[in-house]
């Protein structure tokens, strides 16, 4: 078997344990495959972690990440730092997932649209309900439950709301960064976030037993 | 004349509200709305709950197996992009 040392021998002759991703990324173009390696391993968590909320799947997000690395490789010498290397691979991470999840046949699933508060004419709350109780979800909830009710959740958001509120809120990157990785304004991430988190605020009430 | 903040108008800036985006004036007006209403304050705790819950609830963990699997792809890639 080819040990990585025998097929890519530059590599090991230039430390680059200290740099950051953009000479991490300058490196490797530069054919040290080392770095490449390096920029790998520091993604790489975040890479499947990201894949898997946006796909639901493992399987899915095993793909996704093989093929993020892969792709990124190959277009590295295009990689100019206009972005930031994290931004630019997060792109190329959230485009394979995309692209997975429209290839594959899924079931329709039924939108999340009725868990957005309600109002009266008055413009109050439409009911009088403990709306705090899905603060505490995570202890009313066995914890199984409430992850598998979490993985549908994300599923039944449009992926519209879905993809911008997994990058911010989830993976917590800054709005900036994912109106970057989506290409949509500032405005329109934020606004998607909040109807993301609407939605799932609602549903959260639902299964502590109360309705949003 | 300025209209009474209702429970949906603070609902619809909460976002804003509660990252401390809201200009000071309005943000007065949707604290002092929330101040004197229960649903709203349950609301807003729920709200600013939520993608902690979601985030806890959907962290996964790279496998091991898997994490090697990709290492021995990427060592088998061209040593040059």
């Amino acid at each position: 078997m080819s040990g990585p040392a025998r097929r890519h021998p530059v590599s090991r002759n230039l430390p680059s344990a200290g740099l950051g991703d953009e000479g991490l990324a300058r490196r490797a173009v530069a054919g040290d495959h080392e770095a490449f390696e390096r920029l790998v391993e520091r993604y790489r968590d975040r890479v499947y972690r990201l894949s898997r909320r946006l796909t639901g799947s493992a399987s899915d997000a095993e793909e996704v990440l093989q093929e993020t690395f892969v792709s990124a490789y190959r277009r590295l010498g295009g990689f100019r730092g206009e972005a930031a290397f994290s931004t630019w691979l997060y792109r190329i991470a959230t485009n394979a997932a995309l692209m997975l999840r429209r290839g594959r046949a899924r079931h329709p699933t039924e939108p999340l649209d009725d868990y957005l508060p309600r109002f009266d004419r008055q413009g109050r709350h439409a009911r009088d309900a403990d709306h705090a109780r899905a603060a505490d979800a995570e202890t009313i909830l066995d914890r199984e439950r409430l992850a598998r009710h979490a993985r549908l959740a994300l599923e039944r958001l449009p992926e519209r709301y879905r993809t911008p509120f997994v990058l911010r809120d989830l993976e917590e990157l800054p709005t900036a960064e994912v109106a970057s990785v989506l290409g949509l304004s500032h405005a329109l991430v934020r606004q998607r976030v909040h109807r993301a988190r609407l939605m799932l605020r609602g549903y959260l009430s639902h299964l502590v037993g109360v309705e949003p | 004349m300025t209209r009474t903040l209702t429970c949906r108008d603070g609902v619809r800036v909460l976002m804003d509200v509660t990252e401390g985006r809201l200009p000071a004036r309005r943000r007065r007006a949707v604290e002092a709305h929330v101040g004197g209403c229960r649903r709203c304050q349950g609301f807003v705790a729920s709200y600013r709950a939520t993608p902690g819950i979601l985030r806890r609830a959907t962290a996964a963990r790279l496998p091991a197996s898997l994490g090697r699997r990709l290492g021995r792809i990427v060592r088998s890639l061209p040593s040059r992009p």
